[in-house]
């Protein structure tokens, strides 16, 4: 098979730490109207796996990742399907399920680091105050707890640190905080949205490495989510891709690099610099992602799709599996070639 | 930041000095002086410029201003036309009796509004939002001077409720050390006396409180949605923490610098709704004494009270200032020169 010599390599998936199905979002804007903005999508993600959700800007990545910590008010954003988490369905979990959770087993570092610390609160009270709404660490662990973390995410004077406010420290350095924070009560579940958009590219492989050796350390699982193929594919064990609100392409992270099975993973790719075959054009993939407000019969991504066809202007898209990989899409690149 | 309050406090000089340079042309534009005033009608023309003569008023207006200056910087503010007594001892002891007011009062609307604002916020577009605003609408809208009659009234004269003048009852002695009486209360340990001198704060502050309670509830509405959308809020809620917890660590405290900051847009709002709640209730105030002192054209002692009250515009506006400094660490690096 096509696959079968990467299977090996793929962590068990038998048990999820945490599984999506069916899951479709909603948006209720303030002039009353119902937007899809997440159709029908579907993934799991395993202990210790480094899960990628790659995708442009706009195609719902952040509102899946906030659907998942539930961190959007229900009035504004409705959710279809199941977000399972142990024995939990997120999607439908009442505050009192999900408030021990928040913090403790799933917890999340989000695109700005400049704005996600209270800026008058020392990095002390903002460590502490995860660890103390949630009581696994007591008395003086706590302070040892807070200064070994610090020193996981590579601060060589976490002492410093603790008495800093967020304006002494620059971007990289306040998303290890964020990272500290996130990972100080040894979670089961880290969302990270776009944790190095937001940094100097020197910084930005650092802070993803931190985040990747410590996870790799913890058994932890990564939903990674990212517009950039190039940055996520080096330590991504599994790769969806997401356009429009729909997941179009979903497997293994090595097999989507070598051998991309959907005309936009091919197109992404392309972009990639180093990928590109000499010769070919540099410009990213031509026009932009479907409004939220225009959902079509057929696939997303026919407007911009070199393999269109009549067939992608309708009904609904079927989904291809392949062992690991699936793929939506009429026409597969590699897969398809051998129906 | 101990240079950045003096230099505010090097700024209240000009301000006296044109301040006071408007009240001195401006009470000496009106025609008549205070000889003519204050003089039994009966006296003659040359009793009257005798008098005139010895309170400097034959004299021309810059030069009684320059006079004035010279005094007042060594706090000589003259003598009350009135009284006769020295306008600074006059106003040091009526100071008290106004700052006690003003700060309960302050510090009433501050407990209600706050809250009150923080709830509208949280329950945006409810009912409750609505009542908020329409009770907010009411406090901003109503007349300081209104409102106090309508209270004495009700409260005090038909109910029989609270006492409507005065600070104590004749006959009652505290000791006094600072002038404020609930602090002195304390002093002297008469905690007995707390409530009596409670019973009669309350109408007055009450009264000066609710237009303000208006404008802080707003603020603070608005303030608490600003910050809500902040990130580092869902940054809050992603890390389980409790929603009591959210509000008063990291929702209220990044609201509070531009509520502060109306509070202290609002002291000029304070002080002339002050001056009018002293009178209403008959608070032995600095407003009261205003008031007395305007209607007799006690020119020294109008001077003296209306420079009291600039200083104390000022003083006040440093104190927010230092309450910045505490709240934000941003601003603390900002001024640390
Ligand atoms: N309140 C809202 N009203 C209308 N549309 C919204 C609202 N919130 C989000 N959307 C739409 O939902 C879609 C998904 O947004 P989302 O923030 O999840 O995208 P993203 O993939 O995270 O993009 P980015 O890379 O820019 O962060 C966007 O097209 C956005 O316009
Ligand atoms: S379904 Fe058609 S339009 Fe969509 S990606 Fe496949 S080939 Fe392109
Ligand atoms: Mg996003």
């Amino acid at each position: 098979m096509l696959m079968s010599n990467s299977i090996p390599d793929l962590p068990v998936t038998k048990d999820p730490v945490l599984s999506i199905e069916g899951l479709s979002l909603f948006v209720r804007t303030d002039d009353g109207r119902r937007l899809k903005i997440v159709e029908n999508a579907s993934f799991s993600i395993g202990p210790g796996q480094f899960f990628a959700l790659v995708g442009e800007s706009g195609s719902g990545k952040t509102m899946i990742a906030r659907a998942v910590m539930r961190l959007v008010p229900d009035a504004v954003l409705e959710i279809d399907g199941s977000i399972r988490f142990g024995a939990y369905d997120l999607a439908h979990a009442s505050e009192r399920i999900l408030r021990p959770l928040r913090g403790a087993e799933i917890t999340m570092i989000f695109q700005e680091p400049m704005s996600s610390l209270n800026p008058l609160m020392t990095v002390e009270r903002q460590l502490m105050e995860v660890i103390d709404a949630h009581g696994r660490f007591k008395g003086p662990e706590q302070r040892e707890r807070i200064i070994e973390l610090l020193r996981r995410v590579r601060f060589r004077d976490p002492e410093l640190i603790l008495r800093a406010f967020p304006h002494e420290l620059s971007g990289g350095m306040r998303q290890r905080v964020m990272i500290a924070a996130a990972l100080i009560n040894e979670p089961k579940l880290l969302i990270a949205d776009e944790p190095t958009t937001a940094l100097d590219v020197t910084i930005q492989r650092e802070v993803l490495d931190i985040i990747a050796e410590l996870a790799r350390d913890m058994g932890l699982a990564v939903l990674f989510i990212s517009h950039d193929l190039s940055l996520v594919y080096e330590n991504a064990d599994e790769i969806a891709v997401l356009y429009g609100g729909v997941v179009m392409e979903h497997g293994p992270a090595r097999d989507i690099i070598e051998r991309p099975a959907h005309p936009y993973t091919a197109a992404l790719l392309a972009c990639v610099p180093h990928r590109r075959v000499k010769g070919s054009r540099q410009a990213g993939i031509e026009g932009s992602v479907p409004s939220v407000a225009d959902w079509r019969q057929g696939c997303r991504f026919v407007d911009r799709c070199q393999q269109a066809r009549d067939a992608c202007r309708s009904g609904d898209i079927p989904l291809v599996v392949d062992g690991p990989r699936s793929v939506r899409c009429v026409a597969p690149l590699l897969l398809g070639e051998r129906h | 930041m101990a240079r950045a309050i003096a230099l505010r406090l090097l700024g209240v000089i000009p301000v006296l000095f044109l301040v006071t340079l408007v009240l001195f042309v401006l009470l000496r534009l009106a025609p008549g002086d205070a000889a003519d005033l204050l003089m039994p009608d009966d006296a003659s023309e040359e009793e009257v410029s005798r008098i005139r003569e010895r309170w400097g008023l034959d004299r021309p207006v810059l030069e009684q201003y320059w006079r004035f200056l010279l005094a007042s910087v060594q706090l000589d503010f003259g003598r009350s036309y009135r009284y006769g007594e020295d306008v600074f001892e006059l106003i040091v002891n009526r100071l008290p009796a106004t700052l006690e007011l003003a700060l309960i009062a302050l510090v009433v609307a501050a407990v209600i509004a706050i809250p009150l604002g923080t709830v509208a916020a949280l329950k945006k577009g409810t009912a409750l939002d609505g009542a908020i605003s329409v009770f907010a609408i009411a406090g901003v809208s109503t007349p300081t001077f209104w409102l106090g009659i309508i209270l004495v009234l009700f409260i005090s004269a038909e109910m029989n409720l609270l006492p409507s003048a005065g600070r104590l009852p004749y006959g009652v002695a505290l000791p006094h050390v600072t002038g404020v009486h609930l602090l002195d209360a304390l002093l002297a340990w008469r905690l007995d006396l707390l409530g009596l001198i409670a019973s009669y704060i309350i109408l007055p502050a009450m009264t000066l409180a609710f237009g303000m309670i208006g404008v802080i509830a707003r603020i603070t509405r608005g303030a608490i949605i600003d910050v809500a959308q902040e990130e580092f809020i869902t940054t809050a809620v992603s890390k389980g923490l409790a929603r009591g917890e959210i509000i008063c660590h990291h929702l209220i405290p990044n609201a509070a610098v531009p509520i502060v900051t109306i509070i202290g847009l609002e002291l000029g709002v304070l002080i002339s709704g002050s001056i009018i709640v002293e009178v209403v209730f008959s608070w032995p105030g600095l407003g009261t004494l205003l008031y007395q002192a305007i209607s007799v054209r006690d020119i020294p002692l109008v001077t003296g009270i209306v420079v009291a009250y600039t200083s104390l515009f000022i003083f006040i506006n440093v104190a927010i200032d230092i309450i910045y400094f505490m709240v934000d660490p941003r601003i603390r690096a900002s001024q640390a020169v």
